[in-house]
């Protein structure tokens, strides 16, 4: 329904919301409604990665679809799920707290239809190891804002390696003071300059779109 | 060079500055980094030991400090002194072995801010009818458990209903146990405030005699950065520009004058210092879009800056992260105010900068951190070189890291080799 698509991206909360109340009232396929909650997303993706919309707009677009979920999802069947593109293990790595970059990027991999395993701040590198046996996941992704996150990142990569688990997937890092440099030095696969590369970087990996 | 006395030197460096600000070339480029714990670092004190023990940070800032030749060296306010976050009881921050559990880290790492919504969404009409009550009975509370006891304060318009509340109400107030330990705790907190004070000026004292001037002491920030801080939390204020935007506006409206007053008033405590240190946070790209940035941000931000500038301050406005996209704002404001102000830069194109607003502004940065921590000396001189020669020409330039200055981890090598690169190539004149 464009209307609705549009209001979505366009972030009208009430309108949003009016539409779809209307539209369950009519016994619409959440199904339905669901597929078009998608197509809103993706807009919204571009829109951000064009640097039309930025961090605000995420957070409300985040507000608006957590409230379109509250309604939908007990309307779902088990069988609705969709298969999801690949896993991601997300992190704040050893010795920093900071949890907002971290956040945007696990929402926008979420709503591109990756699974993510979100381990919180301030996690050791062991942590990471002990999650990798356990969620098995394809991409493995690293935040930090600090500084002290460079060597948090650093070792947090070589316990991988020790575990003999570095080759099973492939590592991203990202966060405000992390560059091309802090790549090179961490050794990881990618690092991302703004949460959507998140998306990008795993798209491509995962070798979907 | 070195038959100069530290008078002399002290004196040299300071107009080298001051000269850099008004935009008049100085004899060479100046240096004038900024650190947090990068001197503790240095002597293998650690964070806490650094927080809990202000004497040492001070010492160890005193040798560090020494063995450059910097122009102005850091104030050590950055090492936030965390015994008086106990006292307190301070829930806004974490930092190293805290006493309250719930706000301790370990000992190897830097405090950090705790993001809240300090002020619910619903509590905007509350703060409009009496921004000192609201403030004082919900959000100190909120931000300090020692402060409950102020959520009680009577309503000091009660006084007119007459003696009973002159003389019983009021004084009831005071008498109530927990309002008794909170001035307790206040008066000891007040005590240990005194004693941090001291060791900073000791410090200064100790530096002025060896020839370094200060850079700062004074800090403020921008109403928006205070609002989504202290009050709203960052979610909470970016959902406020939708929901709620006359409401933000008029809080950011509220706060500006006295955000001005605040800061001059505190510049009574070191008059010599004229600058002002103003580390933005909210404002950058990323953060919100230019519309969002003009209505919201960027008034109350340049207001206060103007207020700062009339009252014979000097706002450094520390632009953390990127904002190259923002400079035509930048250069509107400085236009306004040639040489009356230093813009600090993060990760922002200094060199175009140089280009847009050099005639009006001094820049100062942008040494990256990753390249301090990471880089190699030789990589570290190439990079002040190419700042020196894209900033340098006719004065306004001042040389600092990025972030926070001079990161914690940043090499001792790679801090020579940014001193030593600013002798080698930022000299206008022998």
């Amino acid at each position: 329904m464009e209307k609705f698509i549009e209001e979505i991206v366009e972030l009208n909360e009430e309108a949003v919301m009016n539409i779809l109340k209307e539209r369950l009232a009519n016994n619409e396929d959440p199904m339905e409604i669901m597929a078009d909650v998608k197509v809103a997303m993706k807009k919204i993706g571009d829109l951000y990665a064009s640097n039309v919309y930025f961090l605000p707009d995420l957070i409300m677009s985040g507000e608006i679809l957590r409230q379109i979920f509250e309604l939908i999802v007990p309307k779902l069947k088990e069988s609705d799920q969709q298969e999801k593109k690949g896993k991601i293990l997300l992190g704040t790595v050893e010795g920093d707290i900071h949890d907002i970059g971290k956040d945007i990027v696990k929402f926008l991999l979420e709503v591109n239809g990756y699974e993510v395993m979100d381990l919180g701040v301030d996690v050791p590198a062991q942590v990471f190891v002990e999650k990798m046996q356990e969620f098995k996941p394809d991409i493995v992704a690293l935040s930090g804002f600090l500084t002290i996150a460079f060597d948090a990142m650093k070792v947090t990569i070589e316990k991988i390696k020790e575990a003999g688990l570095r080759d099973n997937v492939k590592i991203m890092i990202g966060g405000g003071t992390i560059d091309e440099r802090i790549l090179e030095y961490v050794g990881a696969d990618a690092y991302g300059d703004s949460a959507m590369d998140a998306v990008t970087i795993a798209n491509k990996w995962v070798g979907a779109e | 060079m070195s038959e100069k006395s530290p008078r002399k030197l002290y004196k040299e460096r300071n107009q080298r500055v001051k000269n850099a600000i008004a935009l008049k070339e100085p004899d060479r480029v100046p240096i004038t980094p900024m650190v947090t714990f990068y001197h503790t670092e240095q002597k293998g004190i650690s964070k806490k030991e650094a927080m809990y023990n202000p004497e040492k940070s001070a010492q160890a800032a005193i040798e560090v400090f020494s063995s450059y030749n910097w122009d102005q060296v850091p104030p050590i306010t950055q090492v936030y002194p965390a015994k008086y976050f106990d006292i307190l009881g301070t829930l806004f921050f974490k930092w190293p072995g805290a006493e309250r559990e719930s706000q301790r880290l370990l000992d190897h790492q830097p405090y950090q801010f705790v993001e809240g919504e300090y002020m619910k969404a619903n509590e905007y009409e509350e703060f409009f009818e009496d921004p000192t009550g609201f403030l004082l009975r919900k959000i100190l509370p909120r931000h300090n458990t020692i402060f409950k006891g102020f959520a009680r304060f009577p309503n000091i318009i009660n006084l007119a209903s007459g003696y009973g509340a002159m003389l019983v109400g009021f004084p009831l107030f005071f008498m109530d146990p927990t309002v008794k330990e909170m001035f307790e705790k206040l008066a000891e907190g007040t005590q240990y405030m005194v004693k941090f004070m001291n060791t900073l000026n000791t410090y200064e004292m100790e530096m002025k005699k060896r020839g370094y001037p200060m850079q700062f002491m004074n800090m403020c920030q921008a109403p928006y950065d205070v609002v989504s801080e202290f009050l709203r939390g960052m979610r909470g204020i970016m959902l406020d520009m939708y929901r709620k935007p006359e409401e933000l506006k008029r809080i950011l409206e509220i706060l500006t004058e006295p955000t001005i007053t605040a800061t001059v008033n505190l510049s009574v405590l070191a008059p010599h210092l004229k600058v002002v240190f103003m580390p933005l946070h909210r404002g950058a790209e990323g953060f919100m879009n230019e519309k969002q940035f003009e209505t919201f941000y960027w008034p109350t931000l340049t207001r206060v800056m103007e207020g700062l500038i009339k009252n014979g301050l000097i706002p450094m406005p520390f632009f953390e992260g990127k904002y190259t996209a923002r400079f035509p704002y930048l250069t509107e404001f400085a236009k306004k105010h040639k040489g009356k102000l230093i813009y600090w830069f993060d990760q922002s194109d200094i060199i175009k900068g140089k280009e847009e607003f050099g005639d009006y502004a001094c820049i100062r940065g942008n040494i990256p951190g990753s390249l301090l921590v990471t880089g190699s000396p030789k990589d570290v001189e190439k990079y002040v070189k190419q700042c020196i020669e894209g900033c340098a020409e006719g004065g306004g330039y001042i040389v600092d890291g990025g972030i926070s200055g001079i990161p914690d981890e940043a090499k001792a090598e790679n801090v020579k080799a940014m001193t030593e690169a600013v002798f080698k190539y930022g000299v206008y004149r022998k």
